[in-house]
């Protein structure tokens, strides 16, 4: 699934496919746009079958999230486990510690969601 | 002040560059190929865009039409030596309708917009200045050609890049021909009395086109002068070729140009459809007489019909012959349906003057008199 992914966001940005790993951020290091997202998003569902929702796939409503969970007084990484179930517990603490360097989503958060929803 | 012609750059079934189209023209052969839809085609090679521009995730929104238009421009700019930026440069180009299912993309529609190829080939130019798209049917390029020529001469623009490009080799565009009737089932005979139909092609033609002290001062080769320009509209008739509206092009582009008719080429356009060239002919008839003693050919007998691109395409075809000094002739010609002096195979010749035709649906005509140096 890793491969599939990363040969997507390649064919999208029209880049190496050996310059992206897991560890890749979309927006900090590829400089993606909403338009480039959106082409990902659309060529997930088209090449590999799985159903897309654009505000989970790309963590796109996570300050949100957090926003709502600080002034409901949950826990913020349980708020988020609920809203992305994809994500395990350890890479939501990473993205906490990460908020505030920018954009957090990686590579890895896409593969985590297309397993997640592969079509069984 | 006229406009001067100083780079040309084209992707036709011939070939993907102007040597290798220069090249396959000795061949006499017209790239056909059988289609899946029923009718032959005549695609044109891959023009290596990867190459001419890089990498560039823009290029996911170009259609086949707008992949052959960007590389056609950007040899344009290479064989007229201009570097980027082009930021005072103009581009107009003629382009026609994505006609095949938009791709998977979330935003199809900027495939299927033909301003996205005109944005794009901007972009990639860095020409900043104006940008127009023309949608004049099968004389959109003949026409943006006309339109540079005049923003030129009005001192509108000192350099613009103007041409077009198509794709008709689709399933939905030989659909769309093949229902109108157009369509030939063998090979395209223009001007024949068997004529029956076009071949549907696609390809891409862009030219430099420069003010004189442009070009100039920059020490550009000047390869022709613009000399007369004419467009013309009969919106009355969609489909049926009208005569009036291409003798007023015709008319107009020679107005005023004192041309030595034996000096003249005229590269008619020459779609071998019955209807079409029987009008056409009458038309050059009465206006450059039936002892012309110049020459008439038709290039689509060469590369098929590019739709929005043809006249551009054929221009570049031209051009490409005359780097070994000789004008194409009409390929499957055998027994003409006029008295017109139509080339029938290769002549060894240098003409002072051409005409370029091109008639579209919706009644529209452009002709073009370039003064070859």
């Amino acid at each position: 699934m890793t491969d599939a992914i990363i040969a997507i966001i390649a064919d999208i940005m029209d880049m190496d496919p050996t310059a992206i790993t897991q560890a890749t951020y979309l927006v900090r290091d590829l400089g993606a746009e909403s338009i480039d997202l959106l082409e990902i998003g659309v060529a997930m569902e088209h090449r590999l079958g799985i159903p897309v929702q654009d505000d989970a796939l790309f963590l796109r409503d996570l300050r949100l999230v957090l926003r709502l969970a600080e002034e409901t007084n949950t826990p913020a990484a349980t708020a988020l486990a609920s809203r992305y179930p994809h994500l395990t517990s350890a890479r939501i603490h990473a993205i906490l510690e990460d908020l505030a360097n920018g954009p957090v989503l990686q590579v890895a958060d896409l593969v985590a969601y297309a397993t997640f929803h592969r079509p069984s | 002040m006229k406009a001067v012609l100083t780079g040309i750059g084209a992707v036709t079934p011939l070939g993907a560059t102007l040597q290798d189209i220069h090249a396959a023209l000795k061949t006499q052969h017209v790239p056909t190929l059988p289609s899946p839809w029923g009718f032959p085609i005549a695609p044109a090679p891959e023009p290596n865009l990867r190459g001419l521009v890089g990498r560039d995730k823009n290029l996911r929104y170009l259609t086949r039409a707008g992949q052959l238009t960007l590389a056609a421009a950007i040899q344009a700019t290479a064989h007229a030596g201009l570097k980027r930026p082009l930021s005072h440069a103009h581009l107009i180009l003629g382009l026609g309708p994505h006609l095949e299912p938009p791709p998977p993309q979330a935003l199809w529609l900027l495939s299927a917009m033909p301003a996205t190829t005109t944005a794009v080939t901007a972009a990639v130019l860095e020409i900043r200045h104006e940008a127009s798209t023309i949608l004049g049917a099968c004389a959109a390029s003949t026409q943006a050609l006309i339109m540079a020529s005049r923003s030129i001469a009005e001192g509108r623009a000192p350099l613009v890049l103007a041409g077009g490009g198509d794709s008709r080799v689709g399933e939905r565009a030989v659909a769309a021909y093949a229902a109108a009737g157009v369509l030939t089932s063998t090979a395209m005979r223009p001007f024949d009395i068997n004529r029956d139909g076009f071949l549907p092609a696609e390809g891409a033609a862009v030219f430099v086109l420069e003010h004189p002290a442009h070009a100039a001062a920059r020490g550009a080769e000047v390869l022709a002068e613009v000399v007369g320009t004419g467009l013309a509209v009969d919106g009355s008739r969609l489909t049926a070729p009208s005569p009036e509206a291409m003798a007023a092009a015709v008319r107009a582009a020679l107005a005023g140009a004192e041309v030595n008719p034996a000096e003249l080429l005229v590269l008619a356009h020459g779609t071998a459809t019955p209807a079409g060239d029987a009008a056409e002919a009458a038309m050059l008839e009465a206006i450059v007489g039936s002892t012309f003693p110049g020459a008439v050919t038709a290039l689509k007998s060469w590369i098929g019909h590019g739709a929005a691109a043809c006249g551009a395409m054929e221009l570049a075809v031209f051009f490409a012959a005359q780097q070994a000094g000789f004008v194409p002739g009409i390929q499957g010609l055998c027994h003409p349906c006029t008295t017109l002096p139509l080339l029938r195979t290769p002549r060894p010749w240098r003409p002072r003057w051409v005409l370029l035709e091109s008639f579209g649906f919706g009644g529209i005509a452009a002709a073009i008199l370039l003064r070859l140096t």
